[in-house]
């Protein structure tokens, strides 16, 4: 996917069809002008249901560049000087790693704002301002991506706000962020433009660390008035006018509690495996190392397919591989440990290769143990049977009781492992587990939020108050809400004073209207309960969230109340009127009486809303 | 000083009555410090504090007060409930004691000494508070019944349980005397005067005809009924598995009993043997030597994992299940 | 406050509906102006906190409702903790183990703070404030040793009530200063009636009049009434008409471990011991606790061996309550749970292939 190509390259051609353009590097190849509406593209594209690999097949930019000539930039830096983690930083949007789609999302999320930063019409503009906001931005105005080191977040946001075209502006843990210097800081980048006229982007790098309570307050001070904004469309409130990209590690840090609800989040993950180990390849061979297939994966592995880390393991350990030419790795990291803890080789004997692995896993950790734990379900069948599984939990208990005195016992466990499961021709892989812990936290902290609005202990919660409350908000709906019946309408009030009594609010989100926090996630287990249950609340869903905006009602900026222009001489025919009128004298009279110091002209309306 | 032994012996009580002797109500409070769990006893409140205290020099006392009372020329600092101070603490704690002993002499209460730390129990002379004997605590219960005018049927038998459940704990078996007079005299309506102390009387209430029971007592002490064991047994014996199964998690668990009260009462009846008066079987009686270790160990064991907080249903039927195929 | 188990709550014990003898017991010490400590114990749902706010309205009156619910501070060296407490003006409820290690630092400011504070109305015959202690069995052994000395100390102007579902893990000498009082679990029959009442209360007509639907009820509730109102409450919702042939609501981890038990008896083998991982990865993830799913598991694979004809089913029945002791035990002493469960799994399988 290198192809040197910068965005400024591209840009130099205007005409439709074939372009030469001329690379930065000399080289003049062939192009077609990529169109920029997406709108035009899409349509057919999607609907032969083409798969995405299709689509990008029909780039042409990957079958003209045959040979990527990817020169690092800056080029006056030699190249054992500089790092490779910067070194090879993408710079393009093709230079990204990734997940396809999430790289969609974000540019999705980003160009939303074009109309209001650059008025370029956008097709998500109308749909957002039907949804209320005047300006059409989105309806979330942070975006929060989050996800493990090293895979390209901060890249992200550099690469696709430069690739929109604005300027970066990046605060990240390394500079004040005490309250007041950032408020200043924040509040003139968002408002002023830089020297090269472009508008900027604000990227907040880090943002959870623990002691940023005073940052966050900021950003939600910001958010705060742009929502009074909009409502009450004062002319003092100011509008949040440039979009906010935050990164950060730990979605579930508890100084971004508060953010979190108001932010547009985009987890990332790693890229995938054979991703990874093309794009080492490829680095390996610009910068001549040798790297046989499976270090590369070793390394992958080992580094938790983080491409920092890969990136720096290979520049610092790259002398040592080149002198074995790629040969057998020596490096102890624990995927090979356990690599070697199940594979018996037979050239030796049994107490030979015991002795040698021994010596190995004198500096191992509890990494290995979970490692082996991890994989030794799935090496090579004809060496499992219960018996053994079951020898070996007494020795994990060991291993886990033991605890503290890790260096001395930590081996034994492994050790075992070896006498009962390796086999010659095994395969070892091992199962990813950060989705588990992902979404441990995530539960973990909604049960709190829980536990702290109904004061019930968690024990009770999780066991069956959770599951019993998620089943109460259902409400089998047949008819629409004024033709219910009165126990039907007990019913409904019932079901808003408990999603009141635990906090839970009906929200928009991209998928449709859910729960926040979602009540039904922490309780149900298989994606097809789940399912179910969430059409099943799908017509209450509907009904709380017209309720809602009935009683939002924001007014939209263009229909703002213009004040009428009255003329004296309206009042003048009306009172005309009345006079002409004949007073017959043998009629009842009305007397009108006129209070004094009651004046009409200090009259103003004001709505409930106003006051509460 | 150290005084160690179980709860309920009169430790706090003999330190803070024979201070009381030694210095008189007004020397009192300027020569006995006294720290016990409940304030800070960190390792800095050690090193200031207390260090402070007992760096002052001794006043002198007045001509009366050292007539009336015997007043050493020593301060007093009452440690109490010594062992749960940290071993940091307490290793603070060991030089001021050398350094101050001819103006400052201390006094550490514990349950156990073997959490005083061995150079701190080095340093003071212990004593041993051993737990009551049966006749002395029996006459002072007889003694606080008659002071506080209560009418009990059958006297001695109910306060012989009273003992015997407490386990040597005086203070515990008053507290289940005036708990029990409380709960199970209705329609009192005197004010009745705080009795922290067993020491303090009660005078001119009106006669009180509390009705209860050795079951009642039982009740209080939270310990499970005699009934209840006993017709836990007969299932173990007649060792029909579901049935066992289903009376544990029924009856005996959702009644509010707990485990480790379980253990001891199965204890008692199979290992040590009933009460003479039971007219149920002593089934002890019956088991041979070789029955009762076996049965031992299994309730050693499920003690042991109760005490590691572990699921008490499950640790409660495991050791019946394996008694009941003994038995 | 709308879920039915709190709005049917019964206020004072008058109207509590079973268990005469406690509330009795409770009425004359409310009367007899000598409150001692008191340490309540008993199954989960079986009314303990419900009969002490109930002893408390007795004594102080109807103020003692006016809940709110305050954030305190507390300085641990150079870190704030945080913690809430509820109050009204005679009491205050608070739970210490939420702080889980520095719960010791709450009992000994918080209730100093509460003891040295007298209350200014003196025509109150109770001079003294009561608080509250929810979940006592998980104070620590530090807190429970500042919580001895201070009853005594100042039991003058403070009362505690501990609240906890087992005594076995609370200190002996807490036990010797305060009166304990056991509350157990309310028999079908009389949670039959409480349903019965609850029902007329909302005037609720969909629910069929066969006593067999709440025996029902009451069975798959574990006893527990506020498991068992609440069931009630979510089989109104989602039905129109509730009929003895109406499914129960069940909660979804439980029907996952119902299968799990199932699948472990047909299939003993080592993808099934890689499924059952997935599953306990699953489990824990929705923060079932560990414990639970063991205990959970034991008692459906007994249920499930029930059903099994063969000659030595008590020996298997014993065999796999002795693993369970085991791997609970090791549960408490270890860290990685995962490994412990699936050893339970494992264990269960040979047992089980070795006599059926």
């Amino acid at each position: 996917m290198f192809s040197g190509l910068s965005f400024k390259d591209s840009v130099l051609s205007t005409s439709k069809g074939s372009e030469n353009v001329r690379l930065s590097s000399g080289k003049t190849i062939v192009l077609k002008t990529r169109q920029r509406d997406r709108s035009v593209d899409l349509a057919p594209c999607l609907s032969d249901n083409n798969s995405m690999d299709v689509l990008m097949g029909n780039l042409d930019i990957e079958k003209v560049v045959q040979k990527p000539r990817f020169t690092p930039k800056p080029k006056r830096l030699k190249s054992d000087k500089v790092l490779w983690t910067e070194k090879w930083r993408p710079s393009t949007y093709l230079d990204l790693l990734g997940n396809e789609r999430i790289n969609r999302l974000t540019l999705e999320w980003l160009s939303q704002w074009s109309k209001v930063v650059f008025n370029t019409p956008n097709d998500m503009t109308e749909k957002n301002r039907e949804l209320g906001d005047p300006y059409g931005r989105p309806h979330r105005k942070i975006l929060l991506l989050n996800g493990p080191p090293g895979i390209g977040k901060t890249s992200i946001a550099h690469v696709i706000a430069k690739q929109v075209g604005y300027e970066v502006l990046e605060i990240n843990a390394s500079d004040e962020r005490a309250g007041t210097s950032v408020r200043d800081k924040i509040r003139n980048s968002l408002s002023s433009v830089t020297f090269s006229g472009k508008p900027t982007c604000l990227v907040i790098d880090e943002i959870d660390g623990s002691t940023e309570t005073g940052f966050i307050k900021v950003l939600l001070e910001i958010l705060n008035e742009d929502d009074r904004a909009q409502v009450k469309s004062k002319k003092k409130a100011k509008f949040l006018m440039r979009p906010i990209i935050a990164v950060c590690n730990d979605l579930y840090a508890s100084c971004l509690e508060k953010l979190r609800p108001r932010a547009e989040i985009i987890t990332m993950r790693h890229p995938p495996r054979r991703a990874i180990k093309e794009r080492l390849r490829k680095i390996c061979k610009a910068e001549s190392l040798a790297f046989s297939d499976p270090n590369l994966e070793a390394v992958a592995e080992t580094c938790n397919f983080d491409m920092r880390g890969c990136l720096n393991m290979l520049q610092f350990s790259g002398g040592s591989s080149i002198k074995n030419g790629g040969g057998k790795d020596l490096q102890t990291s624990w995927f090979n440990l356990v690599k070697t803890t199940f594979t018996r080789d037979n050239s030796l004997k049994l107490g030979q290769q015991f002795a040698q692995l021994e010596k190995l896993l004198l500096v191992s950790d509890e990494k290995v143990l979970n490692g082996c734990f991890n994989a030794y379900l799935n090496v090579g069948y004809q060496n499992i049977d219960l018996t053994r599984c079951d020898a070996m939990t007494d020795w994990l208990y060991f291993a886990d009781a033991a605890g503290n005195l890790q260096d001395s016992y930590s081996s034994l466990a492994v050790l075992k492992f070896y006498l009962l499961f390796s086999g010659t021709s095994t395969e070892v892989k091992t199962s990813n587990l950060s989705e588990f812990y992902e979404n441990r936290r995530r539960y973990a902290q909604m049960l709190r939020y829980f536990n702290t609005a109904v004061s019930i202990p968690t024990l009770d919660l999780v066991k069956y108050v959770i599951p019993f409350a998620s089943s109460i908000l259902t409400l089998n709906l047949k008819v629409s809400i004024h033709n219910m019946k009165p126990n039907e309408k007990a019913k409904l009030e019932t079901i808003k004073n408990v999603m009141k009594q635990f906090g839970v609010k009906v929200e928009r989100s991209s998928t449709g209207l859910e729960l926040y926090p979602p009540i039904d996630s922490l309780c149900h287990f298989s994606e097809q309960s789940l399912r179910q249950h969430q059409q099943k609340k799908q017509p209450l869903l509907i009904l709380l969230n017209e309720e809602r905006i009935l009683k939002r009602k924001p007014e939209p900026l263009e229909e703002r109340p213009t004040k009428r222009n009255v003329s004296a001489d309206f009042f003048k025919k009306q009172y005309g009127e009345i006079v002409e009128a004949p007073i017959k004298n043998n009629e009842n009279r009305i007397w009108v009486k006129y209070h004094e110091g009651f004046s009409d002209a200090v009259k103003k309306n004001i709505r409930w809303s106003d006051l509460f | 000083m150290l005084f160690y032994g179980p709860p309920g012996t009169g430790k706090t009580s003999t330190i803070l009555a024979l201070s009381k002797q030694l210095y008189g109500p007004t020397l009192f409070k300027s020569r006995v410090l006294e720290l016990n769990a409940s304030d800070e006893r960190g390792i800095s409140i050690v090193r200031e504090k207390i260090k402070n205290f007992a760096r002052l020099s001794v006043s002198n006392a007045s001509k009366e007060d050292q007539e009336k009372y015997p007043c050493p020329p020593y301060k007093l600092i009452i440690l109490d409930e010594a062992d749960s101070m940290t071993s940091d603490a307490q290793s603070a704690l060991r030089r001021t004691m050398e350094t101050y002993s001819n103006v400052t002499r201390f006094c550490l209460i514990c349950n156990y000494i073997t959490r005083i730390i061995d150079p701190l129990a080095s340093r003071c002379s212990k004593f041993r508070f051993k737990p009551l004997g049966d006749n002395s605590s029996l006459a002072r219960l007889q003694y606080i019944v008659s002071s506080e005018k209560i009418k009990l049927e059958d006297e001695t038998k109910i306060l012989k349980e009273i003992l015997k459940l407490s386990e040597g704990d005086l203070r515990k078996a008053i507290t289940f005397l005036q708990s029990a007079c409380k709960l199970f005299s209705f329609g009192t309506d005197g004010d009745k005067a705080e009795a922290p102390d067993a020491d303090s009387m009660n005078i001119d209430d009106p006669v009180v005809v509390p009705t209860f029971s050795i079951t009642d007592i039982q009740e209080i002490a939270g310990v499970i009924p005699n009934s209840e064991t006993n017709k836990l047994i007969q299932r173990l014996v007649a060792k029909n598995f579901n049935d066992i199964f289903d009376y544990l998690r029924e009856d005996v668990f959702k009644a509010g009993y707990n485990g480790s009260n379980i253990i001891n009462s199965l204890h008692d009846s199979l290992v040590l043997g009933g009460d003479d008066d039971d007219d149920d079987v002593d089934l002890a009686l019956s088991l041979n030597h070789d029955q009762k270790n076996k049965i031992s160990e299994i309730i050693f064991a499920a003690d042991s994992k109760l005490t590691n907080g572990c699921n008490e249903q499950i640790q409660v039927l495991d050791a019946c299940l394996k008694i009941a195929v003994l038995l | 406050m709308s879920l039915w188990a709190d709005k049917h709550r019964p206020k004072t014990l008058e109207q509590l509906d079973f268990h005469e003898g406690i509330s009795n017991r409770l009425k004359s010490l409310a009367s007899s102006g000598d409150f001692p400590h008191l340490l309540v114990y008993g199954p989960p749902g079986a009314g303990k906190k419900t009969r002490v706010l109930a002893t408390l309205r007795e004594i102080f009156g109807p103020g003692v409702e006016k809940l709110k619910v305050d954030v305190k501070i507390f300085e641990n060296g150079s870190r704030k903790l945080e913690f809430n407490v509820i109050s009204s003006p005679y009491h205050y409820e608070i739970t210490p183990s939420d702080m889980s290690g520095n719960d010791r630092i709450v009992i000994q400011d918080l209730l100093k703070q509460v003891a040295q504070t007298e209350s200014i109305d003196f025509t109150r015959k109770m001079k003294f404030k009561v608080v509250i202690i929810n979940e006592a069995e998980y104070l620590t052994r530090d807190a429970q040793a500042a919580l001895r000395r201070t009853m005594e100390k100042y039991s003058g102007n403070l009362r505690l009530i501990l609240l906890c579902n087992s005594t076995s893990t609370i200190i002996p000498p807490i036990k010797s200063r305060t009166l304990q009082i056991r509350v157990p679990s309310p028999t079908a029959p009389e949670m039959s009636l409480v349903f019965n009442k609850i029902l007329e209360k909302e005037s609720v007509t969909s629910f069929d009049d066969d006593p067999s639907i709440f025996a029902n009820v009451a069975a798959n509730s574990e006893r527990n009434l506020r498991m068992g109102i609440m069931l009630l409450e979510s089989l109104y919702m989602n039905n129109d008409q509730i009929t003895a042939k109406t499914p129960m609501i069940l909660p979804d981890w439980k029907g996952v471990i119902k299968n799990l038990g199932a699948e472990i008896l047909k299939n003993r083998n080592v993808q099934m011991v890689q499924s059952a991982r997935s599953t306990f990865y699953d489990l824990i993830a929705h923060c079932i606790p560990s414990k639970l799913i063991l205990s959970e598991l034991t008692w459906e694979l007994w249920y499930l061996l029930g059903n099994v004809k063969s000659g030595n089913v008590d020996q298997i029945k014993g065999s796999i309550v002795d693993a369970c002791s085991t791997f609970d035990e090791r549960l408490s002493l270890g860290q990685k749970d995962i490994f412990h469960l699936e050893g339970f799994i494992i264990k269960t399988m040979v047992i089980l292939e070795k006599n059926l």
